[in-house]
């Protein structure tokens, strides 16, 4: 297994009480993998990805990845989140050279340049690389946001709702764009979502948490692939019954309450 | 296009203080005041040039010990403020210290500031300058610095980035924007604070010494000059801070 999450609890320490917010939660991930992690609101998704990416340590528990214990952040993660966060006074290019900046030093800004231009050209904003964030719509700025938590080429990506704040129009779009940038480039992917829809569409696996504290309640595997790059598929008989098969088990894990 | 905006820019200004001090010369002439009551613009006018040569010795006095001060409050400033933006517990423990300090009325201060270092007279002006202006930039670093959103660490943190890249990639830049507006009170403020020394504390330098001469010489005029001549450089400083917003923030603003 690449990644390995092994039975970890993780709580949050507030001046009177603590909050425990994962318990005992453990899955895995195959390389070059795509995975979308969905559950209720406040159940530590958010919080899930910042133990992933070394942000902060589980106190239970702990996160391999090729089987080497993670307890620092590490160079090989990207990650892009519902606010894009994007640096209003640098340009599109500019923005997505950022991790370069830290990751490789060495590089030259020629070669940064090139390198984010490419990702660029593959999302279609080619045309904006000297625009600022400000003249960007919303749509637009996430993708930006998907570039640069790209361009150093981290073997984890790991996305926190990126497209819930978007129109659904836009969201297809990007959906799709996702899909183009996981056939281009090799890495490993962690998706939260709100929508089962994009869960289907995109992974290969869901993996269904439980109210707070959050562990893992069902792990479905997707297991028919939406190959082509058209979002019609997701209204086929087979993804349609997936997505009530989902439904009823994340509707189930409301009713336990 | 860009040439008559240019012209517009010089233009509208020139002619809204031109329509100013004629308001004003009508109003005098009008009213019928005496020179003691209200000095008129053209009265002005020759009260400048009579003393030329001490406007332009004295307003540099003043104007040198001003951006001095402010360079100074910037830094001290600037300092505090990145204290009191990444630590809590410093934020807590400076915030009423400094919140009292800020509320003394500095007129209050000059004496004592004279009688702790009697003689350095550019020292005092120095300090009650630093002293009355570096709050506002204090206020608007530290929060700047607290309210960044976590994401923009989160991202920079998960590649390994220290703190220090960190805060020279995002947020010293992000906190540029509310830095200048707070440049330019305190910019106000400056000129507050040499004036305050200068009158209060009478060392024999600067333009609030024109001031009180022209105060016991019953030249109002001259009076009137003064408080002219100290709009004018604080006129002048302020663009001074704009333009240096427009080259380091300038992408804050939108069109
Ligand atoms: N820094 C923090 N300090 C204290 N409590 C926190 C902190 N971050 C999150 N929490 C709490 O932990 C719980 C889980 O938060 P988290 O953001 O991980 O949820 P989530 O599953 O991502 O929710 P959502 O779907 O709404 O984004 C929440 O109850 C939240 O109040
Ligand atoms: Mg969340």
């Amino acid at each position: 297994m690449y990644i390995n999450i092994k039975d970890i609890s993780h709580k949050y320490s507030n001046e009177d009480e603590d909050l425990l917010v994962l318990k005992d939660l453990s899955f895995s991930v195959e390389k070059d993998k795509f995975v979308s992690i969905v559950g209720p609101s406040g159940c530590g998704k958010s919080t899930l990805t910042k133990l992933i990416a070394g942000l902060s340590m589980p106190y239970k528990g702990k996160i391999l990845i090729s089987g080497t214990p993670i307890n620092s952040p590490r160079k090989s993660i990207g990650m892009a989140f519902q606010n894009p966060v994007l640096l209003e006074w640098r340009t599109t290019v500019d923005n997505i050279c950022l991790p370069l900046e830290i990751v490789s030093p060495q590089m030259t800004r020629k070669q940064k340049i090139e390198r984010a231009t490419e990702l660029l050209e593959m999302v279609g904003l080619k045309d904006f690389s000297q625009s600022r964030p400000s003249q960007l719509s919303g749509g637009m700025k996430q993708r930006v946001s998907l570039c640069r938590s790209l361009v150093h080429r981290p073997e984890i990506l790991i996305l926190d709702e990126p497209f819930g704040a978007l129109d659904a129009f836009t969201r297809e779009g990007l959906w799709r764009t996702l899909k183009d940038l996981k056939t281009s480039e090799n890495f490993t992917c962690i998706l939260i979502t709100h929508d089962l829809r994009e869960a289907i569409y995109l992974s290969d696996e869901v993996v269904i948490l439980t109210d707070r504290p959050g562990t893992v309640k069902k792990s479905v595997k997707t297991n028919f692939q939406i190959n082509s790059n058209s979002v019609d598929e997701l209204y086929s008989k087979e993804a349609t019954e997936m997505l009530a098969f989902l439904r009823k088990q994340i509707e189930l894990s409301h009713t336990k309450l | 296009m860009i040439k008559r905006e240019l012209l517009q820019q010089i233009f509208v200004p020139a002619f809204s203080i031109f329509t100013f001090c004629i308001f004003w010369e009508l109003l005098v002439w009008a009213n019928g005041w005496p020179d003691y009551k209200m000095a008129s613009p053209s009265d002005i006018g020759p009260a400048f040039w009579k003393f030329k040569t001490l406007f332009i010795y004295y307003g540099w006095e003043t104007l040198w010990r001003t951006v001095v001060g402010l360079v100074f409050a910037v830094i001290v400033g600037i300092g505090l403020g990145i204290i009191m933006g990444f630590s809590k517990i410093l934020r807590d423990a400076l915030f009423p210290i400094l919140v009292g300090f800020n509320a003394i009325p500095k007129a209050t201060v000059v004496p004592v500031i004279a009688l702790m270092f009697v003689g350095m007279h550019d020292m005092n002006t120095i300090l009650i300058v630093i002293f009355i202006a570096f709050f506002p930039i204090t206020v608007s670093i530290s929060v700047g610095l607290s309210t960044l959103e976590p994401e923009y660490e989160d991202i920079l943190l998960s590649l390994g980035a220290s703190k220090l890249q960190i805060f020279y990639k995002i947020a010293l830049p992000k906190t540029l924007p509310e830095f200048f507006g707070a440049l330019k009170v305190s910019t106000t403020l400056a000129f507050i604070g040499t004036n305050l020394m200068e009158i209060i504390e009478p060392h024999g330098k600067g333009l609030g010494h024109l001031f009180d001469s022209g105060k016991i010489n019953a030249d109002y005029p001259l009076m009137f000059a003064v408080l002219i001549a100290l709009a004018v450089m604080g006129i002048f400083l302020f663009y001074l801070v704009l333009i240096l917003e427009r080259i380091f923030a300038g992408w804050a603003e939108r069109s």
